[in-house]
């Protein structure tokens, strides 16, 4: 029995939806978060199209287009099956756009609905974790610090939020904080402008964690909520630096940074 | 500081920013000339149940225009002070755009015993209108009944000779705006939010201030937010329902 990944089960569709494309979205933003390992087979066909409630036809049709991507591989025979090809980075030029196309009060509205999720998430993992997440939650925090690639900073910053979720023991949440992340990781991670100051970053998820450790309830809620307010704030600088320079303004655009303040990809990811 | 960038003025940015609502209120003004050349007599008068319902079906051609014209605009229409639509109540002749951009027609539940009425005197954009002011705006406000979205309801009122008649009213999709506000605000490099009536911030250049919230008055704002002081008094924008652009240290 092939292993397959234990968070592929989350990854079914979030809304009703379930259409070929959304599967697309859905199987992409899971890859980039590293809810599917590199070189992870997909569950056969029929599992999915129960997973994401649509007919094995549309599954066949959505796995075509990611394999067309470049994100899966397939492989014939008696050891075959889609395998995940995860790339190097982030899919930059997509997420600007994606940015771009948002307003303000889309960006705050999203931030609102993430601080409901996390908040909550977070009160609950204080009463409910078990040694297993408290340990997972250090080492996603430490990963952060030490990632090296862009890519890999973005997992372990999305697998901490999702590890939260798991820790309160809610299904529910953990979906919900899984669609967040697929939404949300990457923009705030976008190498545009200033750098993400990731060290005040693993001070937050360390603080966090500790909080949640000590079964401090409220101050659990109180640092997520505080942790989404503070990648809003970075979204919406992003924001404002690509209205700026769009609309011209000279003063206050900062030139992007080059992806390379990250070290290239070395192979060595932690996982 | 860089002597050869070019510098705008507040009043400078006030002026663009009415430019994206005053042609909002200025069809509404239009519209409210067009409701008031359909009615009858007896409608001017305001007596009650003098206007039949087939009378104002004419304002779709008045109506329509203004949604195909602007692209801010999610519906537009006449709300009627109570008892003038002969055998209604309530009545409201209100067009909406959707999402694929087909005009429609909007019908409400105006059923008073019903836990979901659509209740337009209880309004804010409304009473203000029927308290006379020329031109009001409500929101930016989760507008779950009417236009199913994020959107500032603005009024001018009806008025024939002293009688209310009711409301030309239309509503400005914030998705659609907010680019717009966002785009006049960022031709500034000074930290500057557009305020509404309310205090609510309409757009902001800088993410200390996310749309939505309220700003403290200014005397009380240096408490509730240290780092933020006006660094001059509010310019009210142009010709809009009481806007204003704040300069902030």
């Amino acid at each position: 029995m092939v292993p397959v990944s234990s968070l592929s089960p989350l990854i079914g569709a979030a809304t009703s939806g379930g259409r070929g494309d959304e599967i697309v979205q859905r199987i992409t933003e899971a890859i980039h978060l590293g809810l599917l390992g590199d070189g992870e087979q997909l569950p056969v066909e029929i599992e999915l199209a129960r997973q994401f409630g649509v007919a094995p036809m549309t599954v066949r049709e959505a796995l075509g287009e990611l394999r067309e991507r470049g994100l899966l591989e397939t492989k014939r025979g008696r050891t075959g099956g889609s395998f995940v090809r995860r790339p190097a980075g982030p899919p930059v030029p997509h997420l600007t756009e994606t940015l771009r196309a948002m307003t303000p009060s889309q960006l705050r509205d999203l931030a609102d609905e993430h601080a409901a999720i996390a908040g909550q998430a977070a009160r609950l993992a204080a009463e409910r974790a078990a040694a297993v997440n408290v340990r997972r939650l250090f080492s996603y925090t430490e990963q952060l610090g030490t990632a090296a690639t862009l890519g890999a900073r973005i997992r372990a910053d999305s697998r901490f939020h999702i590890e939260i979720a798991i820790a309160a023991q809610s299904e529910r949440l953990t979906r919900q904080e899984v669609s967040m992340q697929a939404e949300v990781s990457g923009l705030a991670w976008l190498p545009l402008g200033p750098p993400v100051d990731v060290a005040t970053l693993v001070a937050d998820h360390h603080a966090i964690a500790a909080a949640i450790v000590s079964a401090d309830t409220e101050r659990a809620r109180r640092l997520a909520e505080e942790h989404v307010d503070r990648n809003l704030r970075r979204m919406l600088d992003l924001q404002l630096l690509l209205t700026q320079q769009r609309s011209g303004t000279p003063r206050r655009t900062v030139p992007p940074l080059p992806q390379q303040d990250i070290a290239a990809p070395t192979g060595g990811e932690p996982q | 500081m860089n002597l050869e960038e070019p510098t705008i003025t507040l009043q400078e940015v006030a002026a663009a920013i009415s430019g994206h609502i005053d042609p909002v209120f200025t069809a509404l003004e239009s519209l409210a000339a067009d409701v008031l050349a359909n009615l009858p007599a007896a409608g001017l008068r305001g007596e009650l149940g003098s206007v039949p319902e087939r009378q104002l079906n004419a304002l779709e051609r008045s109506i329509t225009p203004h949604l195909m014209a602007h692209e801010v605009l999610i519906g537009v229409g006449f709300v009627a002070t109570p008892g003038l639509v002969a055998g209604h109540q309530r009545y409201l002749y209100w067009w909406q755009r959707s999402g694929s951009g087909q005009l429609n027609r909007l019908r409400l539940n105006f059923d008073a015993e019903s836990v979901d009425v659509y209740d337009y005197l209880q309004m804010e954009w409304f009473q203000a209108a029927r308290a006379g002011a020329p031109r009001s705006a409500f929101g930016p406000y989760v507008d779950y009944t009417g236009a199913g979205a994020y959107a500032i309801t603005s009024s001018v009122p009806v008025m024939h000779e002293g009688n209310f008649l009711g409301v030309a009213g239309a509503d400005v999709s914030m998705v659609r705006l907010e680019p717009r506000l966002l785009g006049e605000l960022t031709r500034t490099a000074a930290p500057t939010v557009l305020l509404n009536a309310e205090r609510r911030v309409l757009a902001s250049n800088t993410s200390r201030f996310v749309v939505g919230t309220r700003v403290p008055d200014a005397a009380e704002l240096p408490a509730a937010v240290p780092f933020a002081v006006p660094v001059a008094p509010p310019v009210a924008v142009p010709n809009s329902p009481g806007w204003q652009v704040l300069e902030l240290s």
